[in-house]
């Protein structure tokens, strides 16, 4: 039976309880339950408005997938989820690895953590007990350094998801790690658990998951397998990784570039030279893509993303520094993304002379790898001008007030990936609507950019759309449809990278996932009842986004998006106008069955209400 | 008239080659240059016919349909639609 565990560590108190069935079929796992006992334990504490996320009020919830651990295909997630420091708004986080799956055979699919620790410590999940350690000889070290060290004190088979540097020192964007580069890395769900003086939490695994109907689960293994592994494109990222997205991007103009002021930038970081560094493809539990590269420069990665943010967006071209600066963040704790953003907003202050030495002691100059690489360093641990930095987005109380129109983030969250969404309006609704802010995982619509005939969109999204990507023509429903399937992968602990409309419409679908949760649970859900729980967790985020405070106007893109045009290449005079995006708000809400302020129904809110009360 | 066949990834990768020269027919059209194009490399036909993935055709920065005429020393960029990740 799986386990809830809630873990005060002011008072050292642990409670184990099954976990509810009834939030298993509202919310099937992951971030929809996570997002359910966020939800509640932060209205119990006070207003959620006024709580401090690095108080011990703000609970820190770590939830493995419903299928996380078992052998469906690309099964090793979890979410890590609070109140964020970084945009004091609803803050989740998605990673891969093998801790999930640790943490479940050790019998937990969740833990709730409160409170805080006097001194540094450690959890142990193990063998269906939890256990508090004295983490005095961890705090300081790196992520890695961490892990091995647990390793050595409970074997080799233990696994662990820890913080850095960064999460220690409670930076707005560290992030939880497990290997050496799995990351629970967006909203500064690190420095929560830094706040709570919480080193690590080891997971010792010997259990097996159980399963409803282990044959039937080998069979939908088996052709699912097949099935993803006859795609194009799991063949390709099985290869060559995410750095293969980098040339099409650069070569179309959508490649975020010294701060978006550019929209292209050096062929130094296509998959060939990357490629040039990696040894090896690695994968996570149950994964059929192997899309990781280990490089030799004694890190995993990069990825897309961090090529993008922390290359060609502050400027850095070598491809063996991009990677340098890839292990770098990977090894204290810090999220790629909103450095690689912060970084080159900094830059960019600095360039405008917003800012200048008085503040940042040295020059910041677009390219300059040293000073990248020790400004890393020092937003770490807080030193000088990184201290300021590692405020993240809320560095903003601390610049002049038009620094803010530099900014690149949505609900002060920096954007997560390095596309320049100003060319495809879906991408552009997206990453404004995106419930914990400025992020592509949340609903990319990454189909639209195939230009699908008409009779295949309408049999995929349900509704009329454009086949132009750069039309804002039906691209409400896309999105919405979107927010739902990735809601559900979410839920169930699979890898986006084969969830059905991530780019391919020959990945695991509704149809897929209800056989594995038949198979896995013993539960059955039609594809239409699979959905209906992505609309419900899509609900519950926006709920909790309101009782924040966030209202329409959150839902906007960075004004540099509306206000300048793209500078070159394919996509040169392209940006969003503003009268047209605010028909796509309007359509978006519709679509989500919300009202004109973005507000759900009220019959929703008392489904989501009589949830928490267990009715 | 000439035109240079510029591949993207992953699709250079079989014929490890980035740029292809092609000869084509005065008013020869992006469809003939693929044609074209696999004459000289039958590897990369199902590649680029494969219909899960949907190629983007670019011709000097603008995105073009097959029918596009094409002129002497027209560059033709094959991309593969992603993003993402």
């Amino acid at each position: 039976m799986p386990n809830t565990a809630w873990i005060d560590l002011t008072s050292g108190r642990i409670d184990i309880t099954p976990t509810p069935k009834h939030l298993i079929h509202a919310f099937l796992g992951g971030r929809g339950m996570n997002m359910h006992y966020l939800r509640k334990h932060l209205r119990a504490a006070g207003d959620p408005c006024l709580i401090d996320p690095l108080s011990p009020d703000n609970p820190l919830i770590i939830g493995s997938g419903l299928l996380t651990g078992t052998i469906a295909p690309n099964a090793a997630r979890f979410n890590v989820s609070a109140k964020s420091p970084e945009s004091l708004g609803l803050g989740d986080a998605n990673c891969g690895g093998f801790f999930a799956a640790a943490m479940r055979k050790a019998g937990f699919d969740r833990l709730i953590v409160v409170g805080q620790s006097e001194r540094p410590c450690y959890l142990l999940v193990d063998n269906g007990a939890i256990t508090i350690h004295t983490a005095d000889g961890l705090w300081g070290t790196t992520s890695p350094q961490a892990q091995e060290m647990l390793n050595a004190a409970h074997g080799a088979g233990t696994v662990s998801a820890v913080i850095g540097p960064a999460g220690e020192n409670k930076v707005r964007m560290a992030a939880v790690m497990t290997g050496l580069k799995n990351t629970a890395g967006r909203g500064g769900m690190g420095a929560v658990m830094g706040s709570k003086n919480l080193k690590a939490i080891a997971a010792r695994g010997g259990n097996q998951i159980r399963v409803a109907d282990k044959d039937t689960l080998r069979e939908a293994r088996k052709a699912q397998t097949k099935y993803l592994q006859d795609s194009k494109v799991i063949q390709v990222l099985g290869k060559l990784g995410t750095p293969f997205l980098y040339e099409v991007s650069n070569w179309l103009g959508a490649i975020r570039t010294r701060n978006s002021q550019d929209n292209f930038f050096e062929d130094t970081l296509v998959a060939s030279e990357i490629e040039k560094y990696s040894d090896k493809m690695l994968a996570c539990t149950s994964c059929v893509v192997h899309c990781r590269h280990r490089n030799t420069l004694g890190g995993e990665g990069p990825e897309y993303s961090t090529i993008g943010l922390l290359g060609a967006n502050i400027g850095v071209a070598p491809t063996d520094q991009v990677i340098r600066l890839n292990n770098l963040v990977n090894d204290l704790g810090l999220d790629a993304s909103s450095t690689g953003t912060i970084i080159a907003w900094a830059m960019e202050l600095y360039q405008r002379g917003l800012i200048d030495e008085r503040l940042t002691d040295e020059p910041l100059r677009w390219g300059d790898y040293e000073r990248a690489y020790e400004l890393i360093n020092d937003i770490a641990y807080r030193r000088g001008f990184g201290n300021v930095l590692a405020e993240s987005t809320q560095a903003k109380r601390l610049f002049p007030p038009e620094a803010v129109d530099y900014l690149i983030a949505v609900k002060d969250l920096p954007q997560s990936d390095p596309h320049d969404v100003r060319y495809i309006k879906s991408f552009a609704l997206g990453i404004a609507v995106a419930s914990r802010g400025a992020d592509h995982l949340r609903n990319r619509p990454t189909l639209d950019i195939l230009r699908l005939p008409d009779d295949v969109r309408l049999k995929i999204f349900g509704v009329e759309t454009s086949a132009d990507p750069t039309s804002y023509e039906g691209k409400a429903g896309m999105v919405a449809w979107h927010d739902d399937i990735y809601a559900v992968a979410d839920c169930l602990g699979v890898c986006k990278f084969v969830t059905h409309g991530f780019n391919s419409p020959h990945l695991l679908g509704y149809d897929h996932f209800a056989e594995l949760v038949r198979a896995v649970e013993g539960i059955d859900f039609t594809e239409t009842e699979l959905r209906e729980v992505g609309r419900r967790v899509i609900d519950l985020e926006r709920q909790i986004n309101l009782e924040f405070g966030r209202t329409r106007a959150d839902d906007t893109l960075p004004k540099r998006y509306f206000d300048d045009p793209m500078p070159g290449r394919a996509t040169k005079g392209h940006h969003i106008e503003r009268d047209k995006f605010d028909k796509m708000i309007d359509e978006y809400y519709v679509a989500r069955g919300w009202d004109g302020e973005g507000r759900l129904p009220a019959e929703r809110l008392a489904e989501l209400d009589a949830i928490e009360r267990g009715a | 008239m000439k035109a240079i066949v510029h591949l993207g990834e992953p699709y250079w990768r079989s014929i490890n080659a980035r740029d292809v020269e092609v000869t084509l027919p005065d008013r020869a059209t992006i469809a003939s240059a693929l044609f074209a194009l696999f004459d000289q490399y039958p590897s990369l036909a199902p590649d680029l016919s494969d219909g899960e993935v949907r190629l983007a055709i670019f011709v000097d920065d603008a995105e073009a349909q097959p029918d596009r005429p094409l002129h002497d020393g027209s560059h033709i960029h094959l991309v593969w639609p992603v993003s993402g990740g």
